[in-house]
C-alpha cells in the first residue's frame, strides 16, 4: 500500500514540485484552520462585549455601545496599579521558577540510572499536578499554621512563629513557592522528553574526553534542552499576566490583599456584587494584548539571538 | 556498571537526596488524601487524619462505587478523552507539519502561524462560546466536549518546535527516494518524533480528563456530566446557606471523606496511563540514532 | 402522489413540532377541542390546584443541590431522576403536569450560570427560578417574561398569599416583583433565620463551673476561662476562645462563626444599611459606632481570648478546629447544630452544646438584623400558553403538599431527607416566622397539649427526629447525627430564640446601584483589609477615621446617595 502511494507521487512531480507541496501543505492544515475559525474566531466576534454594556437579556449586537468606557474604569479603579504589579510579580516569579526547578528536576532525574526508581519518582511527583486548589488549600495551609511542621521548625531553631498566611512579607512566597511544588513534576514533563532528544554519542565521546558528568551536563545536557527552555519561556510569557486565579483564591484574605490580589481576584469580586461580563471581556481582551505583544516580541529576541524564531 | 569516581559518587547522593525529598513532598499530600478517604468521618472532621487512616472505614468508596451515576460520568470521561486526544493527536499534527517547513518552502505560513498565535492568546468569553456551541446543536452531546477545544494550539506550537529539529538530511533523503509528503510525514517525521508525540499525547489526555469546566457548560442535565464535572459538583463548599430549607443538605455536609475518595478514584486512571507513555520519554534511543 | 401527500403531511408536522417545540406542549393547540374539552381545560387552568385533561408538558431549569444523585445509591429513589422522581411524580399525579428540564445546575453560581447562557441565547424555558434581582430586572426590561398579576390574582393559594402578607405592607415580596403594578414574578419567600446565638460547650461550662454569659464582659470572662483554665482537661494549654470567621461579619445571620453580634451589641450595625437619626439612608460600616467595637475585639485578640489565626484560617479550617474539641464557643444561627462542628464533637468527644443569648445589647436583648424577605424568582416565558402552572406548583410546594398526609407526600420528605433535590421549581412560599411556628406545633405534642396527627407531614419528620433522639439519649447511646441536628435546631435551640426574642433592625436597602456594581468590590478591599488590620493590630484605631474618608471618596459618599435616591423613589 505504502509502496504504491510513493509510486504514484513520485513520477508527476519533479519541476512543479514545490508548488504541488504547497498545496498539499494548504490542505493538510485546512481542517485545523476550520475548526479554529468556528470555535477561536467566530465566537472571538464575541469580545466586542469589552466595549459594551452588555446585557445578556439584550444580546451583543443589542446592548448598549460604551466603547471605551470598561478600559478607564479598569485604570480608573484606585488598587489597579497595586492589582497589576502584584499580578506581574507573581507571575513572573512562577514564570522563572516554573522553568528552573522542573530543568533541574529533569536533569537531574536523568542522572537516576535505576530505571525503576527514575520511573516511580517520575510519576509520583506528576501527581500533585491533578489536585485542586480548593483541595490542597487546606493542606497548605495546615502545612504553615502557627502549629504547622514549618512554624515547629522555627520555633525549634529558637525564632519566633511566623503566621505565613497573614503576612505580607511571607505570603507572596508561599503563594509562589508552593505552586513551583505543584507543577514542578508535571512541567518537568516537556524536558524530560526534550532529554531524550540527546544522542547517548555525545556522552560517550565527551567521557573519553575525560570530562565528568558535572561537566557533561553544563557543556552538553544544558545546551541541548536550551530551545525547549526558550520555548517553554516564551509560550509562558503569554500567561504572564494569569498568576494563578484558584490558588490565590483559596488562599488570601483580606490582610494580604495589599501583596497578592491579583487581577483574576479581582475582577471576581467585582463579578460578585453583580457580574460584570463587559468587564470581564476588557480584562481579558487586554490581558491578551499584552501576551500577544510579549510572545511576539520573545520570538523576534529569539530570531535574534539564536538565529531561528519560536514559531 | 563502570566503578565510579569519588566526586561522582557524592553527586550521585545528593541527587538521590533530592529527588527522593521531592518525590516525598508529592506523596504525602495524596497519601494524606487516601487516608483521609478510609477514615471515619469524626477523625477528619477534627483533622486528626495524617498518613494513616483513623477508624477505618471504606463506606466512602462503597458509596461512590455503587452510585449509577458514578460510573456514567466515568463513561462519558473515557469516550470523551480517547476521542478527544484522538481528534487533538490528528489536527496537531495536520498543523504542526506545514507549519513546521520554512517560508520558502510554505510561504503562507507565516500568515497561518500568525493566526494560530492569535488563537493561543485570544479567547473569547463563555458566552459567545456557548452560542456558538448551541447553534450547531452540540449541547449535551459529547462533540460539545471534544470539539471546541480540537486544535490544542500550545501542543501544536510544541510539536512544530520538535518537527523543526528534525534533520533536513532525512526530509531530502526520503524525498530522492520518491517519498510523497504523507509518506515523509508518517515513516521520517512521526517515528522521530515519538517522545514529543508522547508528551503532547500526555497533554491532551489529561487535560480531557481534567476538565470540568466544559461539561458544566455545554451538559445541561447532570446525567451526562463527565467524571470530573459530575466530582467537582460535588465538592462545591457550601460555607453559606441561605434559608432554613437548605437544612436537609447540612446534614449530610460532612464530606470531606467522601470527596477524597473521589479525588483518590479519579487520580487512579492518570496513574495508570503515565508509566504506559512514559516509556516513550525514558528511552531516548529512537531520536538518538537519527541524529548526527 | 400518496407518497407526496404523507410527505407533505410530515413536513407540516414537523415544523408545527419545530415551532412549538420549545412550548413543551405541543400540538394540543393544533387540535380543534370540543366545547366540552375547553371547558374542562378552562377549569384546570383556574382552579389553584385544577388538574389538566391531558398531560401538560413544560420545559424549566432545575435545581439541583450538591448532594445530588449520589447519596441516593442503595436507597428505593436510585433509580430517581431531575424529571422523574418523588416530587415530579406527585405533580403529574395531582395537576398533570411533567417538568423538562431545559437545564439542570447545582444551586448557587453553576445554576445562575446557567441562567444567563440560556438568556444569552435568547432561549429561556418556560419556567425557571432566577435567583437575583438584577437578572429580574433585565428580563422585565427586556419584555422576556409573561405578566403574572392575573395568575397571581386568580390561582395563588390562600396559605401563598398570607404568608406575603406576613411580612407586613411595606416589606411585601410582592412589591419587588411589580413593575408598573404587574406582577411579573412569584417571589420565593427568605424565613426570618432568627438572630445569632452564642454557642458554648455546655460540659466545658460544667467543669469550670461557669454561668451562662450574658453581657460582653460575661463572655470575657467566660473565654477567659477557656483559654487559661483547662476546660477540656487534658493537662494541656491547648484551647482556642471564641472562633472567628475570616470574614468577621455579613450576611447575618447565615454566616456561622462570624461576630456581628459582638458589633450589633454596641449598636453598629456593619455591612448593612440602616437609617440615622435623620431618617437617611447610611452604611453600617462607616459609623462611629464601629470603633468601640472594633477597640473591643482588638483588645480581645491582643489578650489572645477570641481566635489568633482567625485571619488565615478559612471557614473549614474553623470547622475542624471545633470538631478537634481545641474550641467551645462560638456565634451562629439558630440551625448550627447541623454544622459537622457539632455532630462531630457531640459523637466523638461527648460535647454538649447550648445556645446562649449573648452578648446583648443595651435592651438586654440581641441586637439581630433582618434579612431581605425574598430569596429569588420564578418567571414565565412571555407567551407560554400554560403560565399559571407556576402558581400552581408554587401552591402544591407551599400549601398542597404541606398539609397532605397521603403516602406519597411521605415518600417525598423521606426522599428529601436523602437528597433534597427533587423540586423541579425551587420556590416555597412561607411566613417569615414558619420555622418558629412549626416549632411550636412541634413543642405543643411533645408537651401533650395536642395530637401527633395535627401535624404536618414536615412537623411529624421533626417530632420523630426528637423522639429517636430522646429514646437514644435515655438508652446512653449518641442518636443518629441527623436526629441531633434536628432535635438541637428544630426544638431546643428554636425554643430558646422563640421565648428569647431578639430586637431586630430592618435594613433599609438590600439592592444595588448602578455604582455599587462597580466600585462595590473596591470598597469592600478597603473596608475588610482595614478592619482586619485594627483587630490584629496592624493599624491604629484612628486608622478607621481615615477608612472613613477613603471610602466616602472611593466611591461610597456617591453610592450613598444612589441609595437614598433609590429609597425615595
Amino acid at each position: 500500500m505504502k509502496q504504491d502511494m510513493t509510486k504514484s507521487v513520485q513520477k508527476p512531480r519533479k519541476k512543479r514540485a514545490l508548488g504541488n507541496e504547497e498545496l498539499f501543505l494548504h490542505l493538510m492544515i485546512l481542517p485545523g484552520m476550520i475548526m479554529l475559525a468556528i470555535f477561536v474566531f467566530a465566537p472571538f466576534v464575541g469580545s466586542l462585549m469589552a466595549f459594551e454594556k452588555y446585557v445578556p437579556a439584550k444580546g451583543i449586537l443589542g446592548s448598549e455601545w460604551v466603547w471605551f468606557d470598561n478600559f478607564k474604569f479598569i485604570f480608573s479603579l484606585p488598587d489597579s496599579k497595586q492589582v497589576f504589579m502584584n499580578t506581574l510579580i507573581i507571575a513572573f516569579a512562577k514564570l522563572i521558577l516554573n522553568i528552573i526547578i522542573p530543568v533541574t528536576f529533569a536533569i537531574m532525574l536523568n542522572e537516576i540510572r535505576v530505571s525503576i526508581c527514575k520511573r516511580t519518582f517520575q510519576t509520583i511527583v506528576y501527581l500533585p499536578h491533578f489536585l485542586s486548589w480548593v483541595v490542597l488549600a487546606t493542606v497548605v495551609s495546615n502545612m504553615f499554621s502557627l502549629s504547622g511542621p514549618f512554624n515547629a521548625v522555627i520555633t525549634a531553631l529558637g525564632g519566633d512563629p511566623i503566621q505565613f498566611m497573614s503576612d505580607n512579607n511571607w505570603f507572596r512566597k508561599v503563594i509562589i513557592g508552593t505552586d513551583v511544588w505543584k507543577e514542578f513534576g508535571y512541567n518537568s514533563v516537556v524536558y524530560l522528553a526534550a532529554l531524550t532528544g540527546i544522542s547517548p554519542d555525545l556522552y560517550e565521546a565527551a567521557s573519553i574526553d575525560g570530562a565528568n558528568r558535572f561537566k557533561q551536563t553544563i557543556h552538553i545536557t544544558v545546551p541541548a534542552l536550551l530551545p525547549t527552555v526558550i520555548l517553554m519561556t516564551a509560550l509562558n510569557l503569554g500567561n504572564i499576566l494569569n498568576a494563578g486565579f484558584d490558588q490565590i483564591f483559596n488562599l488570601y484574605n483580606p490582610l494580604v490583599y495589599e501583596t497578592a490580589d491579583i487581577i483574576d481576584t479581582y475582577v471576581y469580586r467585582i463579578g460578585m456584587v453583580e457580574r460584570q461580563y463587559s468587564i470581564g471581556a476588557a480584562v481579558g481582551l487586554l490581558k491578551s494584548v499584552i501576551s500577544f505583544i510579549l510572545i511576539l516580541g520573545a520570538n523576534k529576541c529569539a530570531k535574534k539571538t539564536t538565529g531561528s524564531g519560536i514559531f | 556498571m563502570k566503578k565510579m569516581k569519588p566526586g561522582t559518587l557524592v553527586s550521585q547522593i545528593i541527587i538521590w537526596i533530592v529527588i527522593i525529598l521531592l518525590t516525598l513532598s508529592c506523596l504525602l499530600p495524596l497519601l494524606n488524601m487516601v487516608a483521609i478517604s478510609l477514615s471515619g468521618s469524626e477523625a477528619v472532621a477534627a483533622n486528626e487524619v495524617g498518613f494513616l487512616p483513623k477508624d477505618l472505614n471504606v463506606s466512602a468508596y462503597k458509596k461512590l462505587l455503587g452510585d449509577a451515576q458514578f460510573w456514567k460520568s466515568t463513561w462519558i470521561s473515557v469516550e470523551r478523552v480517547v476521542l478527544g486526544t484522538l481528534i487533538n493527536m490528528f489536527f496537531t499534527v495536520t498543523m504542526a507539519y506545514p507549519l513546521s517547513k520554512s517560508r520558502k518552502r510554505f510561504r503562507a505560513r507565516e500568515v497561518y502561524m500568525k493566526l494560530v498565535i492569535f488563537a493561543m492568546l485570544f479567547t473569547s468569553g463563555i458566552i459567545p462560546l456557548f452560542m456558538v456551541v448551541s447553534h450547531l446543536h452540540l449541547t449535551n452531546t459529547i462533540w460539545a466536549l471534544v470539539l471546541p477545544g480540537a486544535v490544542p494550539v500550545f501542543n501544536v506550537i510544541l510539536l512544530i518546535n520538535f518537527f523543526k529539529g528534525v534533520p533536513e538530511a532525512l526530509d531530502e533523503a526520503a524525498r530522492i527516494d520518491g517519498a510523497g509528503p504523507i509518506t515523509i510525514l508518517l515513516r521520517v517525521y512521526l517515528p522521530v518524533s515519538l517522545p514529543a508525540l508522547a508528551t503532547v499525547a500526555l497533554f491532551a489526555i489529561v487535560g480531557h480528563w481534567n476538565d470540568y469546566f466544559s461539561g458544566l457548560i455545554y451538559m445541561t442535565k447532570a446525567s451526562r456530566y463527565p467524571l470530573q464535572t459530575y466530582i467537582q459538583q460535588l465538592t462545591v463548599d457550601l460555607t453559606q446557606v441561605t434559608d432554613a430549607n437548605q437544612l436537609k443538605q447540612l446534614a449530610a455536609m460532612n464530606t470531606r471523606t467522601f470527596n477524597a475518595a473521589k479525588i483518590v478514584v479519579s487520580t487512579i486512571p492518570l496513574l495508570l496511563i503515565y508509566p504506559f507513555l512514559q516509556k516513550y520519554f525514558v528511552s531516548g534511543i529512537v531520536i538518538g540514532a537519527v541524529k548526527e | 402522489m400518496k407518497r407526496r401527500s404523507v410527505l407533505i403531511f410530515l413536513t407540516a408536522v414537523l415544523s408545527t413540532a419545530a415551532v412549538l417545540g420549545g412550548c413543551g406542549d405541543s400540538g394540543k393547540n393544533s387540535v380543534k377541542l370540543s366545547e366540552s374539552e375547553q371547558a374542562a381545560w378552562d377549569a384546570a387552568a383556574n382552579d389553584p390546584y385544577g388538574k389538566y385533561p391531558e398531560l401538560v408538558t413544560y420545559t424549566c431549569g432545575y435545581n439541583l443541590t450538591n448532594q445530588g444523585a449520589d447519596t441516593l445509591a442503595g436507597t428505593p429513589y436510585e433509580s430517581d431522576t431531575a424529571e422523574n422522581n418523588a416530587y415530579t411524580r406527585y405533580l403529574r399525579e395531582l395537576l398533570n403536569v411533567q417538568n423538562e428540564n431545559e437545564f439542570e445546575a447545582i444551586t448557587g453560581p453553576d445554576y445562575d450560570q446557567k441562567v444567563s447562557l440560556c438568556i444569552a441565547a435568547q432561549s429561556i424555558p418556560d419556567i425557571m427560578y432566577v435567583s437575583d434581582y438584577a437578572t429580574l430586572v433585565d428580563l422585565v426590561d427586556n419584555d422576556l417574561i409573561e405578566d403574572l398579576t392575573d395568575v397571581y390574582n386568580n390561582l395563588a393559594c390562600d396559605t401563598v398569599k398570607a404568608s406575603y402578607e406576613s411580612y407586613g405592607s411595606d416589606n411585601n415580596p410582592i412589591n419587588t416583583v411589580t413593575f408598573d403594578g404587574k406582577i411579573m414574578a412569584i417571589p420565593k419567600t427568605q424565613l426570618s433565620d432568627g438572630q445569632d446565638f452564642l454557642w458554648v460547650r455546655k460540659d466545658w461550662m460544667d467543669n469550670l463551673g461557669l454561668e451562662e454569659p450574658k453581657t460582653l464582659d460575661d463572655l470575657a470572662e467566660l473565654l477567659r476561662a477557656f483559654v487559661s483554665q483547662d476546660p477540656d482537661g487534658n493537662g494541656k494549654d491547648d484551647t482556642v476562645g471564641l472562633a472567628v470567621h475570616p470574614e468577621v461579619y455579613g450576611y447575618y445571620p447565615n454566616n456561622t462563626f462570624a461576630i456581628d453580634n459582638i458589633f450589633t451589641a454596641f449598636g453598629a450595625y456593619p455591612f448593612v444599611w440602616i437609617t440615622d437619626e435623620n431618617g437617611k439612608a447610611v452604611y453600617g460600616s462607616v459609623q462611629p459606632e464601629m470603633k468601640d467595637a472594633l477597640a473591643l475585639v482588638h483588645a480581645w485578640y491582643e489578650e489572645g481570648i477570641l481566635d489568633r489565626e482567625f485571619t488565615s484560617r478559612t471557614y473549614d479550617d474553623v470547622v475542624a478546629m471545633i470538631s478537634s474539641g481545641q474550641c467551645g464557643a462560638y456565634i451562629g444561627p439558630w440551625w448550627s447544630p447541623f454544622n459537622v462542628a457539632q455532630t462531630s464533637t457531640y459523637a466523638a468527644k461527648d460535647a454538649e452544646w447550648i445556645n446562649i443569648s449573648c452578648p446583648v445589647g443595651e435592651s438586654g436583648k440581641i441586637n439581630g438584623i433582618n434579612t431581605k424577605p425574598y430569596a429569588g424568582f420564578v418567571v414565565v416565558r412571555k407567551g407560554y400558553e400554560h403560565p399559571e402552572i407556576a402558581m400552581k406548583i408554587v401552591n402544591v410546594n407551599s400549601e398542597y403538599s404541606k398539609q397532605d398526609k397521603s403516602d406519597a407526600t411521605k415518600e417525598i420528605i423521606e426522599n428529601q431527607s436523602i437528597a433534597y433535590f427533587n423540586w423541579p421549581l425551587y420556590c416555597e412560599v412561607q411566613p417569615g416566622n414558619n420555622a418558629e411556628i412549626m416549632t411550636g406545633h412541634v413543642q405543643d405534642v411533645l408537651d401533650g397539649n395536642a395530637d401527633v396527627s395535627s401535624l404536618t407531614t414536615e412537623e411529624q419528620s421533626y417530632y420523630d427526629a426528637a423522639v429517636r433522639f430522646s429514646e437514644a439519649e435515655a438508652a446512653g447511646q449518641k442518636a443518629e447525627s441527623a436526629d441531633y441536628s434536628q432535635y438541637m435546631s428544630r426544638v431546643v435551640s428554636m425554643k430558646r430564640m422563640i421565648d428569647e426574642p431578639a430586637d431586630f433592625l430592618t435594613p433599609s436597602f438590600f439592592e444595588t446601584t448602578e455604582t455599587m456594581k462597580v466600585k462595590w468590590a473596591s470598597l469592600e478591599k478597603i473596608e475588610m483589609q482595614t478592619i482586619l488590620k485594627i483587630i490584629v493590630g496592624e493599624a491604629d484605631l484612628s486608622s478607621f477615621d481615615t477608612f472613613i474618608n477613603d471610602w466616602n471618596n472611593a466611591g461610597g459618599a456617591e453610592i450613598t446617595e444612589e441609595v437614598n435616591e433609590a429609597i425615595q423613589k
